[in-house]
Formats: structure tokens, sequence, C-alpha cells
């Protein structure tokens, strides 16, 4: 406990503020600015994200609130780590650890080639990271490539928290317009109020899958459509593969799409591998697997072993300490900061009134692959 | 949302001593009788109340916002930001951060008109921006860490053992513990513990005589703690029976022009 005295709040403040320097600015959505900076002392590398000031007539909106919140309280090494956080005249400014790169970026540089035991690695950090949330009770909401970011060292971590909210109340309903649509449970989309961490799962999954294949595994391109192509790529659920799905608001009948057969389309990944992923894309939230459980599966425990962190594939671009120009590099750099700080989510207000319209803004990314096709970038070879 | 009460900012950062809220207390309130000390937390704590009330939220939220207004308090004096304001901005801010969020024109609107039912002699000339504002303050003192531990839960987790009106009761126990300073110096289990144990002065519940004393003696809590939490509600509803509400703003006025005038 700090001593008590009589200092008022904004003189510790401007404390804070003076331990760290912005050298430039990195990215800007429409919700906060990210700067490059360091600690004056230790010349540790920071990520200072500004929250912008418009919205300062109704005070720190709830995006802001929840990050704010949740990073305050959580404390793991596959967690974005929150050093400080100061204001500055009406601005908030998250003092971040600051982190090069993210799995989107890697999914995408096709130069790169994933061993099975990369996957293994990603898919390990990414799960220990969401275990502890979840332990803490806390929804992630939002998981998806570009929102697991990786540090110099090759970890990885959940970061953008501007949707995580606490569950556990079964009283409290909860919005089910959250997850960038290609991640979101089929519980969300057909309208369910009351959720556990079985939606961040399936986000998971989809992450999972998109590691495999190397592109999304799930693209829907309407609300309406996502379900249909989650019906496609797995089956129409039943009442036996889901008991109570015809009690959901919006349930309603779907065409009947027969399960296909998943070995096909993953060519070459494993058979733990495979079971893994569809334990974590289980129709029935209460049946699909947990991320305690999860990091208990044989798949993590068979052979390959995961690859040590430092070993795994980065993409060649690193951050380079100019900004001169934006060329192809800086302006995939800049994007990249805009999507892994947060966009534009603002919700004033009225409930729980989560982002919709955030997948607009989250994804640049190429369409034109084509995610059904039957074997894509699967360069995995065949376990030793 | 920490994992646990122990690992959470609730226990690490802001959980204070007796002995340093004493010391808190003798250096700000100095022109203040211990009655008078007492009369004004239960004061700010019901207007806090009944601003939530206005808003029909649920209990856990205006405990946060007590909360939130004492821990603004303690390194700060009434004179620093006036505490009707401070009411106000902490259950705005408290809205939000149990994601059931108010508009702000709304809060400020609720609150000034409950001032004014409340007492010709509040005054109350802010506007929507000054709350926005003051909440930059309120959350620069508590180092924006937002997550508070309330008893009640512990409450809900036992509720299968307890009588209706035993639970009643208890709940209502709690909600008086917001009138003291017992939430920054206890944690939430220890006052739970003890709201179950008056409670039972109140009604039986559920259990026998032996039941509950083995409940009692199973419980990983200091007992001491928990008779030191009862004998602060006890004499809280002592002074609380000479609480008069109509005697408040004259109150906080005289007190803010004093420390005006000290300092």
């Amino acid at each position: 406990m700090d001593v008590p005295q009589a200092i008022l709040g904004e003189e510790i403040n401007k404390e804070t503020e003076s331990l760290y320097k912005k050298e430039k600015k990195l990215g800007e959505g429409t919700y906060a600015v990210v700067y490059l900076g360091h600690h004056i002392k230790t010349k540790r590398k920071v990520g200072i994200k500004k929250i912008k000031l418009g919205n300062m007539r109704s005070g720190l909106d709830m995006s802001a609130i929840r990050e704010v919140k949740a990073l305050r309280e959580l404390r793991h090494p596959n967690v974005i780590e929150l050093i400080d956080v100061f204001s500055h005249k009406t601005n908030l400014n998250l003092v971040l650890e600051f982190l090069d790169t993210d799995l989107e970026n890697v999914i995408k540089d096709k130069s790169l080639v994933f061993m099975p035991a990369d996957i293994k690695s990603w898919m390990m950090m990414a799960l220990r990271g969401l275990d502890h949330c979840h332990r803490c009770w806390l929804l992630h909401r939002d998981l998806k490539p570009n929102n697991f970011l990786i540090a110099s060292d090759g970890q990885l971590k959940l970061a953008d928290f501007g949707l995580a909210r606490e569950f556990g109340d079964v009283k409290r309903a909860m919005t089910s317009q959250t997850v960038t649509r290609w991640y979101r449970a089929p519980e969300l989309l057909l309208g369910a109020t009351n959720y556990t961490g079985s939606i961040d799962i399936w986000a998971m999954g989809c992450v999972f899958a998109e590691l495999l294949l190397r592109v999304p595994y799930l693209s829907g391109e309407s609300d309406l459509e996502q379900l249909t192509t989650i019906f496609k790529a797995r089956g129409t659920p039943t009442e036996d593969d889901w008991p109570g799905l015809s009690k959901l608001p919006m349930g309603f009948k779907f065409e009947k799409h027969p399960r296909p057969a998943f070995a096909e389309l993953f060519h070459g990944a494993s058979d733990d591998a495979l079971d893994l992923m569809n334990r974590m894309l289980t129709y029935n939230p209460v049946a699909r697997i947990t991320a305690a459980e999860a990091l208990q599966h044989p798949y993590f425990r068979n052979s390959p072993r995961p690859t040590q962190p430092a070993k795994l594939p980065r993409p060649k671009q690193e951050y380079v300490a100019e900004e001169e120009g934006l060329d192809s590099d800086g302006a995939r750099r800049k994007r990249h900061y805009n999507d892994a700080f947060g966009d534009d989510v603002f919700s004033d207000g009225k409930g729980d009134s989560a982002v919709a319209h955030r997948e607009g803004s989250g994804h640049s990314r190429d369409q034109d692959a084509q995610p059904t096709a039957k074997r894509m970038d699967l360069r995995i070879s065949s376990p030793a | 949302m920490a994992a646990n009460y122990w690992e959470s900012s609730q226990f690490q950062r802001f959980l204070l001593t007796r002995y340093e809220l004493a010391e808190i207390e003798s250096t700000h309130m100095i022109q203040l009788t211990n009655h008078e000390i007492t009369h004004l937390k239960i004061y700010f704590a019901d207007l806090i109340l009944k601003i939530g009330k206005r808003l029909r939220t649920r209990q856990e939220i205006i405990a946060t916002a007590i909360v939130y207004f004492k821990r603004f308090y303690i390194n700060n004096t009434f004179y620093d930001i006036d505490p009707y304001l401070m009411a106000a901005t902490c259950m705005y801010l408290a809205c939000k951060v149990e994601e059931n969020p108010h508009h702000i024109k709304h809060i400020w609107s609720e609150s000034s008109a409950m001032f004014t039912e409340t007492s010709p002699d509040i005054r109350f000339p802010y506007d929507i921006p000054d709350i926005a504002e003051c909440e930059s303050y309120l959350l620069e003192e508590m180092k924006f860490y937002l997550v508070v531990y309330h008893p009640y839960q512990v409450l809900i987790d036992e509720s299968i053992k307890l009588s209706k009106p035993a639970l009643q009761a208890s709940w209502s126990i709690i909600n008086d513990s917001y009138r003291t300073d017992m939430t920054l110096v206890y944690p939430p289990h220890v006052i739970a513990v003890a709201a179950l144990f008056l409670s039972r002065v109140v009604d039986q519940g559920n259990l026998s005589d032996i039941e509950a004393q083995q409940w009692f003696a199973d419980l990983n809590v200091d007992i001491t703690d928990v008779l030191q939490v009862v004998t602060e509600l006890l004499s809280l509803y002592k002074v609380w029976s000479e609480y008069d509400e109509a005697k408040m703003p004259e109150l906080v006025s005289r007190y803010i022009a004093d420390i005006a005038a000290s300092s």
C-alpha cells in the first residue's frame, strides 16, 4: 500500500507521464493513436496508446473502460502487459508492452513455412493466455489472428480487450453482437445472450484451422451467410448434436448439410490436431472443450514437441525505425497497429452494445483467396 | 476479475489498515467530531444510493460507486472536489465499469433532480462536461484500478444454506456496511460473514444452532476480524439513530468552509 499522503492523483499522474517518452506515431484509428515510446530510465520500448479526446464530453468510452479494467487485473506471459496508465489533459494514455508483429501477419506471409510443431507452439501460448482470462472470469470476445500479438522473443500475447467483460452471472444478459464475424460462435449467431468462455474457444478453433489452412476457415459475408458457411463446412447440427438448439431465440430451420470429412480439407494435419480442433468447434457450447481441458489434450503431449517461441517463423519485414514515407511496409505496419490496438469501437450509453460494425475495419484481408479450396498452402511435412 | 480476491488490486493496493485509516481521518477531519464524521459517511452513501435507485441499478453497482467515492477522498478533501459532483461521477463510472452504462446526460439529470429533492440547501451548479472532467480526476486518483469485490457475492454463494428472511437481513446489513469505511479495511468475505452472524440474531434460518456453530467453525476466516466488523456495525446503528439528513447540507458547507480557511 502506498503511504497515503495528501497528494492529488493528478500529481502522481504527472510523475507517471514523465517516466515515458513518446518517439513517433505508429498508427491511427478513429478511437486511438498509437505511438512508439520508451521508458526514459530503463530504455524499455513501449507502445503508448492514446485514446482520443473526441469522446471526452461523455468521459471515457466503454471500450477504453473495458480495456483498462481488464488489463489492470490480468497478469500473464501470454497476455499483453499494461505497464502504466496516465492521462494527459483529457486524453487517456495506456502504456503497453511493445510487440512487433501479430499472428495475422505471420499467417499471411506466404514465404513462411509452418511446421506442425510451430502451430502447436502458437496454439499452446494462445490457449494459456485464454485460460488465464477465463480463470479470471473474463471473456475476451474478440479473438482473431490480429489480436494475437507476437513479441520479439516469439511469445504470443492476447491483446485488444476493448470488448472484454466478466461473465458467470446467469441472470445477466450479454449482447450476442460480439466477436468479428468469421470467428463468431454459432450460438451468438443464433442470438444467445447468455454464454461462457465457449465463445472464445470457438474463435480459437477457427484460428487453429486458419493456422492449418493459411486462409480464414469460416469466412461468411453476412451474419446469416456465416451460419450457412459454418453448416456447409461442419455439417448442419441436429438436436442430438446440440440439445436445446430449437430453444434459441432466433432458432429456425436450416438447410441440411452433411458433415464433410475434415481430414481431406486439413490434409496433412495429424489426428490429434484434428481431434482438438473438432472439439473446439463443437456445436453444443456445453460440450465444447474448455481452455483448461484443451491444454490437457494429447495433442500437446504427443510428438512433435512445440517449437520454442524464439525459434518460431516470423515475417521478414520487421519493424524498422524510420517513418519516412508510407512505403508498402509502412502501410502494412500502420494497418497492423490500427488493428492491434483497437479500432473504432464506441458504444455510448445503451447497454452492452458491443460492436458488430467492427469486422469492417478489422479485416482488410485478401478475400479473393478461396477459403473453401481443398488444399491451400498446407506445407506440413509428415511428423518424424 | 482477477483470479481471486487475493490477487486483485483491491487487496494488493487498496486495503488499508485501521491505523492508516485513522491517520487519514485525523489529518482531513480535524474540525469534526466522530459523530459528525460518521454522519457524513452515512449521508453520502445515502445520496449515491438514491441516485442508484433512480437509475434502477443493481446494488453491487451502487456499492462500487460508494467504494470509488471513499477511495477518492482518502487522499483528497471535500474542498478539493465538491462531494456532490463526485457522488454523481462515481455513479456514472461505476455503471460503465459494471457493464450497465447510462448516458452521462441521464446521470446528470437524475443526480441534480435527486439533490433538489433531498434538500433545497444542496448546491449543484454543475453541467455534463463537469462530470466528464471529474471522472478523469477520479480515474487518476484510483490509478485506473477499477475492479471492486463485494460481500454480496459471498452471500449469493452461501444462499442455499439460508432462509429467505436471513438472506434478506444479511443483504441489508451488507448495504449498511457501506455507510462505514469498513469496506476499505476488511476483505469482502469477512464483512459477509459478519453480516451472516448478525442476521442470525434476527432470524434462525435453515440451520440449527449446532449446524450454524459448525458452519462458523469451518470457515477459514479470522473470527476476531469478524467480531470487529460486528462491533463496528453495531456502533454504526447507534450513531445512525441520531442521524438527521436535514442537517447534513449545512454540515457539509461548514466543513468545506473550515478546510478552506485552514489551507
